[in-house]
């Protein structure tokens, strides 16, 4: 004689779903070979976000823009870490070879490593920055230096 | 890649005096809201009005078979047409070759 | 009465021109929508908070004529949006008469408390965005789900994203943000058009759900069904926490059982929807509607 309607969901449970991110590694080699580079992240993140509306357009933009960071950036080693959705990453890594111009420096990307967690992307990094020490160690005279040195170029300041 | 959709398209404007219409200026309007829409790599196609009539405000578009999603939402978000509003009415999406005499109006 | 079809749009904003308003409404006829909503929005954060108890919400704009003139070929509802900062106007809401005639209520935050307080607590039907200001606020995880699971809906409106490119930037980061805080659950796609030409057919508007990341189905439903759950549940909200559609086929018998039957069979269009009852207080609903029943709500 009567039916009660009630508009609950129909399947209550709470599915926790996590937000799938990429970071994605690259290296940034400039055209001109400077001992070190002065990048800003939001240099990088705006040259990054403006070839992404160039090559996929509004739609593009819009998919990226939303959980974009640039993570971390060592001017140092010219490395990066670039933090994407799941859904942009394609959009982001396929338009990396493509740029050529860094705020006003002539440089292009390299990718380097793309990985699930930033936790896989420090893992990389620390083996990469290891062997780019291991490389320039020996150029380096005093003890102080190298020191100085290693500290730069280890920092890992993830927190951007 | 060989295979084709093909899109009957009605545009309506607000005052059909102060435009152009010719197929070349459509098929620009569409490309630029392509362009605009899905940019440089995600946005290039072969797009071909295949017919045109101009009393009737009515074309017929062919694009290729994965691009008829992308093709249709550009053609549904264009706004103005020479500065004029205008309303893009998808009427039909066929992969057979269409003519304005199979639907009636 | 309650018979609505597809296809719907819930947000045609009142237009006082009566000309214009009637040149949308009949391009949306003629664009194939049944079920429409004119929207007419109402700043909560600029009245002061002073006067309290005294009605706050201005009455519907009648819309009398709109309806007969179109009586049979447009169902037209009413429907609020609450432009709103602070989380007390819950009071003035649960006290306003006017309230209650309108169709809808829809809610539009202005700041992430207002957001939060949106989808937990507010008791209207649709959380809406302001095309131009609104992409700042992202809504959170946690809350979407709770909006969810109340039966709340988020609506994405395409008008602004046909007349700015600008905007259209901004509507595809905010509808890629339901898709990826929670699949984009409870979406209803809607227009907002200020002019006619800012309106599409309903198979255009399914389709923006690619660029909405929504998928097919949930793009298909968000100019159908699911704008008939919100219309059900604003309709449960505004008499009382039970509908019921009785619909006589031939002489009613009053019995228990072979009505049972019958309603059942005829609604199966409300079963597609949701007929499970798991709100807390269901049973005594139906002990407290039973005897009372006698009287039939039929419209």
């Amino acid at each position: 004689m009567y039916i009660s309607v009630s508009i609950a969901p129909r399947s209550l449970r709470c599915n926790m779903v996590r937000i799938k991110n990429r970071y994605i590694a690259v290296q940034i080699v400039p055209y001109a070979t400077k001992q070190t580079l002065h990048l800003k992240d939001h240099i990088l993140a705006k040259c990054i976000l403006q070839n992404v509306e160039k090559h996929y357009g509004v739609y593009g933009l819009g998919v990226v823009e939303q959980g974009f960071r640039v993570k971390y950036c060592n001017e140092r080693t010219k490395i990066a870490v670039i933090r994407c959705v799941h859904r942009g990453q394609r959009f982001v890594s396929s338009m990396l070879p493509l740029i050529t111009l860094i705020g006003d420096l002539r440089a292009k990307f390299r990718t380097l490593y793309i990985g699930a967690t930033i936790i896989q992307c420090n893992k990389f990094i620390i083996k990469h920055q290891k062997q780019f020490l291991d490389r320039f160690m020996g150029q380096v005279e005093s003890a102080k230096e190298r020191q100085d040195l290693f500290k730069r170029v280890m920092e890992l300041d993830m927190d951007r | 890649m060989t295979d084709s959709q093909y899109l009957d398209v009605k545009l309506k404007l607000r005052d059909t005096e102060s435009v152009v219409l010719t197929p070349g200026y459509l098929s620009g309007c569409i490309l630029n809201s392509l362009d605009n829409l899905f940019g440089e790599i995600g946005g290039r196609t072969s797009l071909d009005i295949v017919k045109f009539s101009a009393a009737d405000r009515r074309l017929i578009l062919r694009v290729p078979q994965e691009f008829v999603e992308r093709a249709r939402i550009a053609v549904t978000l264009i706004g103005h047409y020479q500065e004029v509003p205008c309303h893009f009415q998808v009427l039909k999406t066929s992969n057979k070759q269409l003519d304005f005499d199979d639907v009636g109006l | 009465m309650e018979q609505t079809k597809p296809f719907y749009d819930f947000c045609v904003p009142f237009n006082k021109d009566d000309k214009q308003m009637r040149a949308i409404l009949n391009e949306l006829v003629e664009l194939g929508y049944k079920t429409i909503a004119i929207d007419q929005s109402f700043d909560h954060s600029k009245k002061d908070a002073g006067k309290r108890g005294s009605e706050m919400f201005p009455a519907p704009h009648s819309i009398e004529h709109l309806r007969k003139e179109f009586a049979d070929k447009l169902k037209i509802l009413q429907r609020i949006t609450i432009l709103y900062v602070d989380a007390n106007l819950s009071h003035a809401m649960s006290v306003s008469y006017n309230l209650r005639k309108f169709n809808l209520i829809a809610g539009q935050p202005k700041t992430d408390g207002a957001l939060t307080h949106c989808c937990t607590t507010f008791a209207g039907d649709i959380i809406t965005f302001d095309p131009v200001a609104g992409s700042r606020l992202l809504v959170n995880r946690k809350a979407y789900q709770v909006a969810v699971r109340r039966g709340m809906f988020f609506e994405i409106k395409y008008a602004p994203a046909i007349a700015d490119s600008n905007n259209r930037k901004d509507m595809i980061k905010l509808a890629q943000n339901y898709s990826i805080k929670g699949k984009s659950k409870n979406i209803i796609i809607s227009s907002g058009a200020e002019h006619e030409f800012q309106l599409r057919g309903p198979y255009d508007v399914a389709n923006l759900a690619f660029i909405f990341g929504l998928s097919e189905d949930q793009g298909k439903n968000a100019v159908d069904r699911f704008c008939r759950q919100i219309f059900l549940r604003a309709e449960s909200r505004r008499l009382g926490k039970t509908i019921m559609f009785v619909k006589g086929n031939g002489p009613i018998v009053f019995s228990d059982s072979s009505d049972e039957n019958q309603s059942e069979e005829e609604d199966d269009e409300m079963d597609g929807v949701v007929t499970e009852m798991s709100k807390d207080g269901e049973d005594e609903q139906e002990t407290d509607i039973k005897p009372a029943n006698k009287r039939l709500k039929v419209e």
